[in-house]
C-alpha cells in the first residue's frame, strides 16, 4: 500500500474574481465587449462571437433551476442566473424538485467550492 | 484516405485484477500478442504510442518512456496520448498520423489502464470528476454520472426516450458481453433488474452505468507493403477525425445532444468516401446506457434513435448491430485501453476472427466512437472489411 496526500495551492488565474465572489455569495460573471453576451462562469472567449475582450458583471444571485439530479446529499443542476445568457452546473443545496424551481446563490459549506445554489430565502433561514 | 490497416492486436480481459499484476505487465502481454497476430517482432515496431487517461491511476508519470523498455524497444519514437476517455482511441489516431507523415512504417498502440485495483472507487470518482472543467464545474464536487445524468435528462424530454429505453441498452450490450471471455460484466439480466437497481443519480440507475476495469489493449498500425502477407490483408483504416466540443455542458446550445460527433462522424465518412448508410457495425462510447442512444443521434447513425432503438435496429440481429463486444457497460471500461480495444473488436469483427458475438450479416465498414467528458472530445474512426 503506498498512501500519497497532495495538498494544492489551486491557482484560478482569469477566474480568481469569480472565485472569490463565489466565497462571497456574490455572482461574478463577465460580459463580451463586442456583442454583450453575458457569462457565468466567466469565459476567456465569448461562446458567441469570440471576442477576448469582457468586462465584470455581478449578478443579482437569483436562478432558474433547469434540470437537476443526484440524491438530496449530492444534488446538481443545470441553472441559468438571472442576468446569464449561459447555463452553470451548480450545487443544490436545501432543494428539491418539490419545492422550487429557483434558486439563490450561497457561500459554500465548509471548505467546498464553485457554485452553490440554496433556497431563495436562504439567507434569512440562515439566520434563524 | 490513404491506405492503413490494422495489423494485429490483443487484449486482455477487462476486469478487476486480484493478482499482483501490474499495468506494465497487462502491456507486455498485449503487445507481445499483438505482434504475434501481426508476424512481426520488437524490432520491427519503429514507434510506440501509450495510452492512458490519468497519472493519478498508474502512478507513473512518463508513462511510455519507462514502458518502452519492458517491451525491448528503444531508439524509436515513444509517446503517450490523452484524451479523457478518448485516449485510446486518440492514440490510434496519432499513431495513424505518423504512419501517414511517414515517420514510422509499423506503429504500436497501447492502451492500458488499473482503474479498478489500484485505488479506492471512491478515488477514481472523486478524479474523474476533475475530467470537466475543475475550475468551475469541479469544484462544485460534481461526478461524472451526474453530469451524464443531466445530460440524459433533457434528451429523455426532447425526444421521449424513457428509463426502460436506456435500461434495454443495458441489458443488450451485457447480453452480448457473455458471448465475450474477456468481459467484465457478461450479465444475463432484464429492465426489471435493471430499473430496481440503486439510483445513482437520476435517471442513471447502478446498472445503467459502465463499470471501473483493468486492462489492456494493442493494436498495430501499418502500410500492408510494410508487414508480411497474411498481416497486410487485414481491415484497413479507411477514415478518421476527431472534433472538440465546450467542455462546460452549459456553454453548448443545447446539453443533451452530442453535437461534435455529428461533425466527427461527417468528417471520417467523408474521409472514407462513404455515407453514414454504408455503416454495417458500430462500436459506440457506452459509458451509460442513455449515452449510447444519444451517440447513435450525435453520430447521425439513426433518424429517430428512440423509434430505432424499439424496433430492435441496434440488436445483433439488427439492421446496425452496436457494441457486439459489449461496449462499455459488459466489457468494462479501463479508460486508456477502451478506444483501442474498439478499434480491435471492430477490426476482427470485419476479418471474422472476432472473439465474441459476430454480426448476423458480414459487414463491409464498421464505425468506431469514442468520447472524452461529456463527448467533449469526440474521435470517430471508420474501418473497412479486408477485400
Amino acid at each position: 500500500m503506498m498512501d500519497i496526500r497532495l495538498t494544492y495551492d489551486l491557482k484560478f488565474g482569469a477566474l480568481q474574481a469569480h472565485a472569490e465572489g463565489l466565497r462571497r455569495g456574490e455572482a461574478v460573471a463577465v460580459k463580451c465587449g463586442q456583442c454583450g453576451l453575458v457569462s457565468f462562469p466567466p469565459v476567456a472567449v465569448c461562446s458567441r462571437c469570440g471576442a477576448r475582450e469582457a468586462e465584470p458583471q455581478v449578478l443579482a444571485g437569483s436562478a432558474v433551476i433547469l434540470g437537476m439530479t443526484g440524491p438530496e446529499e449530492r444534488r446538481f443542476a443545470l441553472v441559468r442566473f438571472d442576468g446569464s445568457d449561459t447555463v452553470a452546473v451548480a450545487r443544490l443545496h436545501g432543494i428539491d424538485e418539490k419545492t422550487t424551481d429557483r434558486g439563490r446563490l450561497m457561500p459554500p459549506e465548509g471548505a467546498a467550492a464553485g457554485i452553490w445554489l440554496g433556497p431563495l430565502d436562504a439567507d434569512s433561514e440562515r439566520k434563524t | 484516405m490513404e491506405r492503413i490497416i490494422v495489423a494485429g492486436g490483443a487484449m486482455t480481459p477487462f476486469n478487476r485484477r486480484k493478482d499482483q499484476s501490474s499495468w506494465r505487465d497487462w502491456a507486455a502481454e498485449v503487445f507481445l500478442a499483438a505482434l504475434d497476430d501481426a508476424g512481426l517482432g520488437p524490432d520491427d515496431i519503429d514507434a510506440l504510442v501509450f495510452s492512458s487517461e490519468s497519472d493519478f491511476f498508474t502512478l507513473q508519470l512518463n508513462p511510455a518512456s519507462v514502458l518502452a523498455p519492458d517491451l525491448g524497444l528503444g531508439g524509436i519514437s515513444v509517446m503517450r496520448v490523452e484524451g479523457g476517455g478518448a485516449s485510446g482511441h486518440v492514440a490510434v489516431q496519432a499513431a495513424a498520423m505518423q504512419v501517414l507523415s511517414g515517420q514510422a512504417a509499423r506503429v504500436a498502440v497501447i492502451g492500458a489502464e488499473p482503474s479498478a485495483s489500484q485505488l479506492p472507487a471512491s478515488d477514481v470518482v472523486a478524479l474523474y470528476g476533475l475530467s470537466f472543467d475543475a475550475l468551475t464545474e469541479g469544484m462544485t464536487g460534481v461526478d461524472a454520472t451526474s453530469l451524464y445524468a443531466l445530460s440524459a435528462a433533457g434528451f429523455m424530454q426532447r425526444t421521449g426516450a424513457n428509463a426502460a429505453d436506456f435500461a434495454g441498452v443495458a441489458v443488450r450490450n451485457r447480453q452480448h458481453a457473455r458471448h465475450n471471455p474477456n468481459a467484465h460484466l457478461p450479465l444475463d439480466t432484464d429492465i426489471e433488474a435493471v430499473l430496481a437497481s440503486p439510483v445513482i443519480a437520476a435517471p442513471y440507475h447502478r446498472l445503467d452505468c459502465s463499470p471501473l476495469s483493468d486492462g489492456a489493449a494493442c493494436v498495430i498500425l501499418a502500410r500492408p507493403g510494410d508487414v508480411p502477407s497474411e498481416a497486410g490483408s487485414r481491415a484497413r483504416l479507411a477514415g478518421m477525425a476527431m472534433v472538440n466540443d465546450t467542455a462546460r455542458l452549459g456553454l453548448r446550445a443545447d446539453p443533451s445532444r452530442f453535437g461534435a460527433k455529428a461533425v466527427a462522424a461527417g468528417r471520417a465518412l467523408a474521409a472514407a468516401g462513404i455515407s453514414a448508410a454504408d455503416i454495417g457495425i458500430a462500436e459506440v462510447y457506452d459509458s451509460y446506457s442513455g449515452a449510447q442512444l444519444q451517440a447513435l443521434e450525435g453520430l447521425g447513425l439513426s433518424a429517430d434513435v428512440v423509434a430505432d432503438e424499439r424496433a430492435g435496429y441496434f440488436a445483433a440481429d439488427g439492421r446496425l448491430p452496436v457494441n457486439l463486444s459489449g461496449g462499455l457497460l459488459g466489457q468494462g471500461a479501463p479508460v486508456g485501453a477502451v478506444g483501442v480495444a474498439q478499434v480491435l473488436s471492430i477490426a476482427r469483427q470485419l476479418e471474422g476472427r472476432y472473439w465474441g458475438l459476430e454480426p448476423t450479416r458480414p459487414a463491409r465498414y464498421g464505425l468506431v466512437d469514442t468520447h472524452g467528458g461529456i463527448a467533449t472530445n469526440c474521435a470517430v474512426s471508420i474501418l473497412e472489411a479486408p477485400r
